[in-house]
């Protein structure tokens, strides 16, 4: 029976997706990497600390900037910074904004999207309307414009990535719902007398996770590059706090002097944003049921 | 509790039409029929004269605004039809329950059977977490399923169809409705597995007194369970009356052609079945005149003019043809 196959497939689904990521070797190498990445950017500053006395914002100007050595590995920057440090620092900025960007995103889209899809009718044509005008909004011009008159801070580049980014989340799981809400289980729970609220988060929600999981794992490395993006305009994180692409951008003023200040910080960039793209391509796949191999 | 005299569920006229963009499709064109308490009304029909839609309706469940419901249905002395969201969450699943056709899609396939079950209590009864669950596993084991303790814990995908169905008949009596609407309750099981899901059904509502409107399409499930038989054809009711007396005297050529249909015991093995010609009528574009007509073996020119009006055959008994004779 299709049905009953149906079902089946639902449910063991994580255990099937986890099967299948495990053979997706290019997925496997990405965790493996940025986990590594991650944990060396959160443990890292703290070693050197220990274990050579640096911090990502004690100068050293007598030093001044010097090619790669062994007890600066990456060098270190104008200011006699130890530009490995800062890497590590700049890398644990970058993962946190992009994380907490991606679950601000997928939460409030989440959420959004859901109740905007279940109501339905006219509640539903406002809200989604809403999430156009938004993106239609250029979103650069938008962001100079808070930066401007609101000065710049953490909590502003929170705001500006998380306006973006849970419109698509809002779409998808709207679709979702839209489809969801035709289905038997859920004339069945409305049956017993299960309110909207309930409906809505006990019911509709969790069987959108798939989808959310996997836009999720995608939002991360855009997250990532936007604040990097919005960092290397000089309206991201703010010295002497570092994030990569905050690195990037110092580096690129001297590159043609002092080549390391910007292959580094780029190095890890790329690897990181490779790496959170191969997982997230991994998950997409793993949980995309037609991909069996 | 009210005198067992009014009855339980009174509908009058009640409709309900979909309406799409080149269409009306008049699912529910006018039903009315009253339900006491205690009492099994089995309404049959084919796929498509409207039953589902008639227990949707009175659910109200159908969707809004693109259904266009009307008519009256009165649950104990009470509209049901105006009834705002939050007041019908407090009579589904509390005083009016149903079971729909497919165990296998009428279960969230993301929450474990405890969820499900518990969910339904928490709704409507204020109780503590552990009191739902032993509750729970208390109607569990009442519809049959051994070891409720360890089935508790599994997913749908992890139960037999019949299994299934037992849980979401669980689910539908676990506040002790006043109604119960079976919605084809075993269409979708093994025919070894049907007569057990029916044979419980009767078996708790003999416990409980529950009312039961049990659809089907299956003549000797209606003739075994229930006290009244309301028969349906596009949308409206052609004949009802006690079951007994249905059976024993159908009178509307639709309802004697379904009897003709089916094998039964006390007629000739070697009698050949007939079916019925023809196909259900569309139901969004229904001819003038009795919709039964094209496929009716004793129509005549009037058949063709109006709908034929309610004729008494016996106590209870009445049937809409030009052709019976009070």
């Amino acid at each position: 029976m299709s049905e009953a196959a149906d079902v089946a497939e639902g449910t063991s689904l994580w255990r099937d997706a986890w099967k299948r990521l495990r053979r997706n070797r290019m997925a496997v190498f990405g965790g493996i990497v940025a986990s590594v990445l991650t944990a060396a950017c959160f443990l890292g500053p703290v070693l050197i600390r220990i274990t050579w006395g640096y911090d990502f914002s004690a100068q050293d100007l007598a030093y001044g900037a010097k090619p790669p050595t062994f007890s600066h590995w990456f060098g270190t920057d104008f200011l006699g910074r130890d530009l490995l440090t800062r890497v590590l620092y700049g890398g644990q900025i970058s993962i946190l904004v992009g994380l907490l960007a991606a679950v601000v995103a997928a939460s409030v889209g989440t959420i959004y999207g859901a109740i905007s899809g279940y109501a339905g009718g006219r509640i539903d044509a406002l809200m989604m309307r809403v999430v156009d005008v938004i993106y239609a909004l250029p979103y650069m011009f938008l962001v100079v414009v808070l930066v401007t008159v609101f000065g710049k801070s953490m909590l502003l580049l929170f705001i500006a990535l998380g306006l973006v980014g849970w419109l698509t989340t809002a779409r998808i799981v709207r679709g979702q719902v839209l489809s969801l809400k035709e289905r038997e289980f859920v004339h069945a729970a409305r049956s017993f007398g299960v309110n909207s609220r309930d409906m809505v988060f006990r019911h509709l929600i969790p069987n959108t996770l798939g989808p959310i999981v996997i836009y999720f794992t995608l939002t991360i490395p855009s997250m990532i590059l936007q604040e990097a993006f919005l960092s290397f305009l000089g309206l991201g994180v703010q010295a002497p706090r570092p994030s990569l692409g905050a690195l990037i951008n110092d580096g690129a003023q001297h590159m043609t002097v002092f080549w390391w200040e910007i292959v580094f910080p780029g190095s890890v960039m790329a690897l990181l944003l490779f790496c959170l793209n191969f997982l997230g391509d991994g998950v997409r796949d793993a949980l995309d049921p037609r991909m069996k191999r | 509790m009210s005198d067992a005299s009014s009855p339980l569920l009174r509908v009058t006229d009640l409709r309900a039409h979909f309406v799409t963009e080149d269409a009306v499709v008049k699912a529910v064109d006018g039903v009315s029929f009253e339900l006491r308490r205690g009492e099994v009304v089995g309404i049959v029909g084919e796929s498509g004269s409207g039953k589902s839609a008639m227990s949707l309706a009175l659910m109200g469940l159908l969707p809004q605004p693109e259904t266009q419901v009307s008519g009256e249905v009165m649950f104990e002395g009470r509209s049901l039809l105006g009834l705002s969201d939050a007041e019908w969450c407090t009579v589904r699943g509390k005083r009016i329950a149903m079971i729909f056709q497919d165990p296998m899609t009428s279960l969230n396939p993301y929450l474990t059977v405890e969820r499900q079950l518990t969910e339904v209590v928490e709704a409507h009864e204020n109780v503590s977490k552990s009191d739902a669950r032993a509750r729970s596993a208390a109607m569990l084991a009442r519809v049959g399923i051994a070891d409720p303790v360890m089935r508790m814990a599994c997913y749908p995908h992890e139960l037999s169809g019949g299994m299934r169905q037992r849980v979401v008949i669980a689910m539908a009596l676990l506040c002790k409705p006043d109604l119960l609407l079976a919605d084809e309750p075993t269409t979708a099981l093994d025919v070894t597995i049907q007569a057990q899901i029916l044979e419980l059904i009767a078996e708790l509502q003999r416990e409980m007194g529950s009312s039961v409107v049990l659809i089907t399409h299956d003549l000797g499930v209606v003739a075994s369970m229930t006290t009244t038989t309301v028969v349906m054809y596009a949308g409206r009711i052609v004949e009802s009356g006690r079951t007994a007396d249905v059976f024993a005297r159908p009178s509307h050529p639709y309802t004697r052609g379904l009897l003709r249909s089916i094998p039964r015991l006390d007629r000739p093995v070697d009698e050949a079945l007939t079916p019925i010609a023809g196909r259900p009528p569309d139901l969004s574009a229904l001819p003038t005149g009795c919709p039964f007509r094209p496929r009716c073996g004793v129509a005549v020119a009037r058949c063709g003019e109006a709908y034929p009006d309610r004729v008494s055959i016996g106590a209870d008994h009445v049937a809409s043809c030009w052709q019976v004779k009070s």
